[in-house]
């Protein structure tokens, strides 16, 4: 599939109209679409109000990012995947191919960022319908470094075929790996730490703001589009620094500051997008080994993902989730057996802050897998987590 | 406006072929404290096809329109099927079930369109009313969103569809401060048809905005609920968002063949013998629901999926593959938001049949239990696993209406929720407010009756 669509805004005498289109390729038919499109605009910005908070665009300097990958070709694609597959139960999506992005504007600013990727997002199934999760995801094909992951995927599968225990509510000391941690970094995206939601009273960020609260010096975020996997240029075309600290050593230093906020608060804006949610987040890795971590654990939970994550007190920063897919009961520093599916309830202040134990010493790149229009771009770079106690209630 | 009549392409088709021609037209427009923040219109067009082969799926999209694109499209989901079939023989030989119908669906508005200008001016309008009457609020969001979607079909077994079904919806946030906690309370109007067909009138909903800064300030004087497993009402809206996703997604036929619980459930007392719980295609008692539906994606006539009939479980929901793998009928569940998107097993208008009580009589049936009356991020599992967030709820106390409670959660597991069951209203409300996601968007119907039953309560 070939998809492409143009968003237009148009800005006059303070109105704002925006508008988009698909794009078909037939270039005379997407011209005459597109002019038919900013005719529209035209006319209706006379008649609407006009926009308190407008930021026009300027050219703060062109861009251009092209990075190209050895990608695996749409005709050797299933059989370099499938081998690997064999004797196991499967289903999953693979999605390959170039992405764009690209921005201009009428004071003569233009970026464009090129990016080819691969993604296999993926579920092994056991007979009992228990299941491993996983995501194989970059840009270069590395045949082997694909086969191993699956491999490790095929292993934990056997450990889901023995009997699932159930356990009771209650706390747990609890490691949660990297995807697992990916899940609760992406709830900062929603009611989290984007200015605007800080201002009007609905993010979970609200203590560290107003009440001073920190998590654990352990814990550091930042927004950081070193990795080139994201476009540095937001929607509106301005580019966001490198590197912004978002959570350092536990302090929130930073929240993310679209350029309309800036206009309607006051605070400086750091050119996030305009829903200030994260595009490139990035958690510093801890000193806890890969090997020590069973060992560290002792008892408890191992959790390879969690589900559906939703926030049930949002100024409390409590979260809301299930326990799905690879997740175990340790004893003794060994994996005892899966565990049946349970719900947990408990606040970022407590397993990012107070029972924040230690983190583990690999940050992963979990990429983001929604195909919700369009293949994403975006992915969250972090490490795993150990939690002194994480609580199950259902 | 895409082509209705999709049958100059049939010369295309070599094997069972599915063509598809989508627009949706989406506007939406946001305004904040009587400043427009958001004011935008888009549209999404092109042609789809998918092909069926020895068992195996082929599938493009092009977002060009014309003749040339069409044949492209048709050509290559032949290749990919082709691809398929080199490569996985196994089911060789498995043939669908064979459908066909015509209906031709056209819900554009009769009224006059509105231009931007005059969207704004309505919103500005209420906006008005609230800041004039409720001074005290900390902020008022007011989101007005149109969608459109077009859709013209051909297949190869000779079904012709031709739908335009418009949805518009107005939601209404209102937030003040109590003791310096922010109070939140939403509510969603309108649903099935253009926005002209709700929204002409901005004083027709006055009282509606009356009746919501009523509960928000009764909330934010609230108190908290005790946690629990409580005797319950859950109105229209909780009942319908557990009977959406909490069952049905649960008796979808693909997530049953991913090991969804109620895969094992065929058959069995899943709930009180009072509940009769149907996906309606098009329409209840004559009524056309918010999601009509009467000719699916892949050109199968849709038709009322009764999931579970007086507390047995009947029947999950079904496109053409899932009826073949499980040898039934497919449902016409089958439905896809975009042209670029494959149909995939989706609800339509999802609920409990009503019963024969009064709301005022399940109430009275209460002794120390809670009303609750809206639903925010609701959530569910496979295994019919649930939470959903309360933002608007009353203590009941003998038998009587009480307090607000503040924002809660109730939890539990869907089918046994279902066991506890024993009262369900007479009366019928829908929403369609919401998008489910299932990788792709679509639009759905949801509601039903209150019903009364047992569920778990978050406390403070």
């Amino acid at each position: 599939m070939d998809d492409a669509t143009l968003g237009l805004k148009f800005i006059a005498n303070k109105r704002t109209c925006e508008g988009s289109i698909t794009v078909s390729g037939n270039h005379d038919l997407d011209m005459a679409r597109g002019a038919t499109e900013i005719q529209r605009m035209r006319s209706e910005a006379q008649e609407i109000l006009e926009d308190p908070f407008l930021v026009m665009p300027t050219n703060a300097g062109s861009s251009r990012e092209v990075k190209a990958a050895a990608s695996l070709g749409f005709d050797d694609a299933v059989d370099a995947l499938l081998p690997a597959m064999q004797g196991v139960d499967l289903v999953g999506i693979f999605a390959n191919g170039r992405m764009y992005r690209g921005n201009a504007n009428s004071r003569g600013q233009h970026h464009w960022f090129e990016t080819e990727s691969h993604c296999l997002d993926y579920s092994l199934v056991t007979s009992d319908h228990q299941m491993v999760k996983g995501t194989y995801a970059g840009t270069d094909w590395d045949q082997d470094a694909y086969e191993n992951y699956v491999a490790r995927s095929i292993k934990k599968l056997a450990l889901l075929n023995r009997k699932p225990v159930r356990v009771d509510p209650g706390m747990y000391r609890t490691w949660f790996e990297a995807a697992a941690v990916a899940d609760f970094l992406d709830m900062f995206s929603w009611n989290g730490i984007s200015e605007a939601s800080l201002q009007q009273g609905c993010s979970g960020f609200g203590k560290m703001r107003h009440n001073d609260q920190r998590l654990s010096p352990k814990f550091t975020i930042s927004e950081d589009f070193s990795s080139g996997l994201v476009p540095k240029f937001n929607s509106n075309g301005e580019i966001a620094p490198e590197s912004l600290p978002i959570i350092s050593n536990g302090e929130l230093t930073n929240t993310l500051v679209s350029s309309r906020t800036a206009a309607e608060y006051g605070a400086p804006t750091n050119y996030a997008e305009d829903g200030e949610e994260m595009r490139s987040p990035t958690m510093n890795p801890g000193d806890l080994a890969h090997n020590d971590i069973l060992k560290e654990l002792e008892a408890g939970l191992y959790l390879s993902n969690i589900h559906y994550l939703n926030w049930s007190d949002n100024p409390g920063g409590r979260i809301t989730g299930l326990t799905r897919y690879a997740c175990f009961l340790v004893e003794k520093g060994e994996i005892v057996a899966p565990i049946e599916t349970m719900r947990f309830d408990d606040t970022f202040y407590r397993f990012f802050g107070t029972e924040l134990e230690s983190i583990g010493s690999t940050a992963e790149v979990i990429p983001d897998v929604l195909t919700y229009g369009q293949r994403s771009l975006g992915s969250i770079t972090c490490p795993g987590i150990l939690t002194s106690e994480f609580q199950l209630t259902l | 406006m895409i082509n209705k009549d999709l049958n100059q392409y049939s010369d295309f088709f070599s094997a069972y072929t599915e063509l598809r021609m989508q627009e949706n037209r989406n506007n939406r427009i946001s305004m904040v404290n009587g400043d427009v923040m958001g004011n935008s219109i888009s549209s999404s067009s092109g042609v789809s096809s998918r092909v069926y082969k020895e068992g195996n799926w082929g599938f493009a999209s092009n977002p060009d329109l014309s003749d040339s694109a069409v044949e492209y499209v048709v050509q290559s989901a032949s290749d990919n099927v082709r691809f398929m079939n080199d490569r996985n023989k196994i089911q060789c030989g498995f043939i669908l079930p064979d459908t066909c119908g015509h209906y031709e669906m056209d819900l554009t508005t009769q009224v006059s369109r509105n231009s931007q200008k005059q969207w704004i001016d309505f919103l500005k309008d209420i906006d008005s009313y609230i800041q004039k009457k409720y001074s005290h609020l900390t902020s008022r969001t007011i989101v007005l969103a149109g969608l459109d979607m077009e859709k013209s079909l051909l297949t190869s077994s000779g079904s012709t569809s031709y739908s335009m079904t418009p949805r518009g919806i107005m939601y209404v946030s209102l937030n003040m401060e109590k003791n310096g906690e922010p109070v939140e309370l939403m509510d969603v109007f309108g649903g099935l048809g253009q926005l002209e067909d709700h929204f002409l009138d901005p004083t027709q909903f006055y009282s509606d905005i009356d009746n919501l800064a009523d509960h928000l300030s009764r909330k934010a004087d609230g108190v908290y609920a005790d946690a629990g497993t409580k005797d319950v009402i859950l109105d229209a809206d909780l009942a319908g968002i557990l009977a959406h996703e909490a069952i049905g997604h649960t008796t979808e036929a693909d997530l049953v063949l991913g090991g969804s619980v109620a895969g094992e459930y065929m058959g069995r007392q899943v709930s009180s013998e009072l509940v009769t719980l149907i996906d309606y295609a098009n329409s209840v008692d004559d009524k056309t629901c918010p999601v009509p539906v009467y000719i699916d994606d892949e050109g199968t006539p849709s038709e009322d999926t009764v999931i579970i009939k007086d507390g047995e479980l009947k029947s999950f929901m079904h496109n053409k593959d899932s009826a073949r793998h499980f040898e039934t009928k497919p449902t016409g569940n089958a439905r896809a938001y975009a042209f670029s998107d494959e149909p995939l097993i989706r609800m339509r208008n999802t609920a409990i049949e009503p019963g024969a009580n009064t709301l005022e009589e399940m109430i009275a049936a209460i002794d120390d239990g809670y009303y609750l009356m809206k639903s925010s991020n609701g959530q569910a599992d496979s295994t019919s696993e649930f939470m959903f967030g309360v933002p608007l709820g009353y203590e009941i106390k003998g038998g009587k209406l009480g307090n607000a409670i503040k924002d809660t959660t109730i939890s539990g597991v869907a089918f046994d929720v279902l066991k506890t069951i024993d009262m369900i209203s007479s009366d019928m409300t829908w929403s369609s407010g919401g998008m489910c996601g299932k990788k792709q968007w679509i639009p759905v119907g949801m509601g039903g009756p209150a019903i009364k039953c047992q569920v778990n309560i978050g406390g403070r």
